[in-house]
């Protein structure tokens, strides 16, 4: 039973109509209320007719109640509300469906989905019932290189690509771009997979200089792109030079500071400690820590030290300092080694003028040109 | 399908001469009967009913029609006693 209808009728002699309609009509749940008061149900598909036949009889309904799923979809058939939104959203599945929503691109490696998508979105109609799969078909193909084999396929709102990308040999990818060295240094070792070296062993090279084009030239003369690639190991020269004078003047701390605090509540002064210095020659150091730790009131202490400095003379003879010079320099010079392994020399030179002396420091690397 | 009468009418010859009516008490809860020729009484505590030749007064508590078409009867309730007349 779908649905069924129950009836709560008022009359007498209700054996003699049971009989009558259970004729024609199944009855279930009967039950006798009052005297003259019976409840029954029936099949709601036959509810009118039931009706009927107690109209005829000549009995009050006093009530009728519907219930299971036929009511269900009779009433709310019945029901503007639910007949317009049936409508409004068969009239819009109708305008979107013929709309292409999404792609599906299958068998890109290095094709950008994207700038496919791009395409077909800029030059084709995203009406799939105006939409020509071989054109679309035809313009990929004609406009990535890439693409060696492409079929185009409308699948309810979803346009599916399947793209096979062109094969070729692995010297061929890529952007072309030759190798450029990294460092300053003397090339020590090439030896070349592709491309045509610019540089051979025992050549200086300048930063930014090409080590190897991104092309040879084949058995015809005929120029032919490769993706250059080459292993180089170099020689990389990391120099430090410090001057040593022999007499010069030195600024030092006297050992006379003057410390002063403020209190500062959104960069403004509410409480000083301390008076302001007049030395000659001074160097200041400021410090801030927060007082409160939350936002509300941010007090900060500025604490601001005054160093007093003096110039001194210092004479010294570059052999009393000779190897602390010596091993600045040479600190100096390991700043710029990136890996003390590949260290594989390193020497200075003096340089002696007038009455100072020029100390440079030279560490050799051995490293391996990236490409 | 199975036929719980025609079952029985078959085991048991002479009961094949036998067409009126059938009637099948369950626990006392559900009376089931065929062969009906029409409701006579219907309330609470009895419910009567013809039969070919008779009629069937069934007396209790609570009961109730579970379901009547043309030919069966379907009696729910606390069924204290079924006569025939």
């Amino acid at each position: 039973m779908f649905g069924k209808s129950i009836f709560k009728i008022k009359g007498l002699n209700i054996e003699k109509s049971l009989n009558i309609l259970s004729k024609k009509f199944a009855i279930y749940d009967t039950e006798r209320i009052e005297k003259n008061l019976t409840q029954f149900s029936v099949d709601f598909r036959y509810h009118k007719n039931v009706k009927k036949e107690l109209t005829k009889l000549g009995y009050e309904i006093v009530e009728e109640k519907n219930s299971g799923f036929l009511p269900f979809i009779f009433k709310n058939l019945c029901n503007f509300g639910v007949i317009f939104a049936i409508l409004l959203a068969f009239i819009l599945y109708t305008i979107q469906s013929p709309i292409i929503l999404q792609y599906e691109i299958l068998g890109t490696e290095s094709l950008n989905k994207e700038e496919i998508v791009l395409f077909i979105e800029d030059n084709f109609s995203q009406n799939k019932n105006k939409l020509d799969i071989l054109e679309v078909e035809n313009a990929l193909y004609k406009n990535f290189e890439k693409i060696s084999f492409v079929s185009v396929m409308v699948k309810g709102q979803t346009l599916v690509i399947n793209i096979k990308e062109r094969l070729m040999p692995d010297e061929m990818y890529g952007e072309f771009q030759p190798i450029y060295s990294q460092h300053d240094g003397k090339i020590t070792e090439i030896s070349i997979v592709s491309g045509t070296a610019e540089v051979s062993i025992g050549d200086y090279v300048n930063e930014g200089d090409i080590l190897v084009q991104p092309y040879y030239l084949d058995s015809s003369g005929n120029l032919q792109k490769v993706e250059a690639d080459a292993e180089i190991k170099m020689e990389v020269y990391h120099t430090a030079e410090i001057t040593h004078f022999d007499t010069r003047v030195e600024v030092v701390r006297t050992g006379e500071f003057k410390v002063i605090d403020e209190i500062q509540l959104f960069g403004l002064t509410i409480y000083k400690n301390g008076e302001d210095v007049n030395y000659s020659r001074s160097e200041t150091r400021v410090e801030y820590e927060d007082l409160v730790k939350n936002n509300l009131l941010p007090f900060k202490l500025k604490r601001t030290t005054i160093y007093e400095l003096e110039e001194v003379v210092i004479n010294e003879e570059f052999e009393e300092v000779s190897e602390k010079i010596i091993t600045e320099a040479r600190e100096k010079a390991l700043e710029n080694c990136e890996n003390y392994d590949t260290i594989v020399d390193e020497f200075y030179t003096l340089k002696h003028i007038s009455s100072a002396t020029v100390v440079d420091y030279v560490i050799v690397e051995e490293i391996i040109q990236e490409n | 399908m199975f036929n719980f009468f025609g079952e029985l009418k078959n085991n048991v010859k002479e009961l094949n001469k036998l067409e009126n009516f059938n009637i099948i008490n369950i626990s006392n809860k559900i009376i089931y009967a065929e062969g009906h020729k029409g409701l006579v009484t219907l309330s609470k505590d009895v419910i009567a009913f013809k039969i070919k030749g008779g009629r069937i007064v069934i007396e209790g508590s609570d009961m109730f029609l579970m379901e009547l078409t043309e030919n069966t009867i379907k009696i729910s309730g606390n069924i204290k006693k079924v006569e025939s007349f």
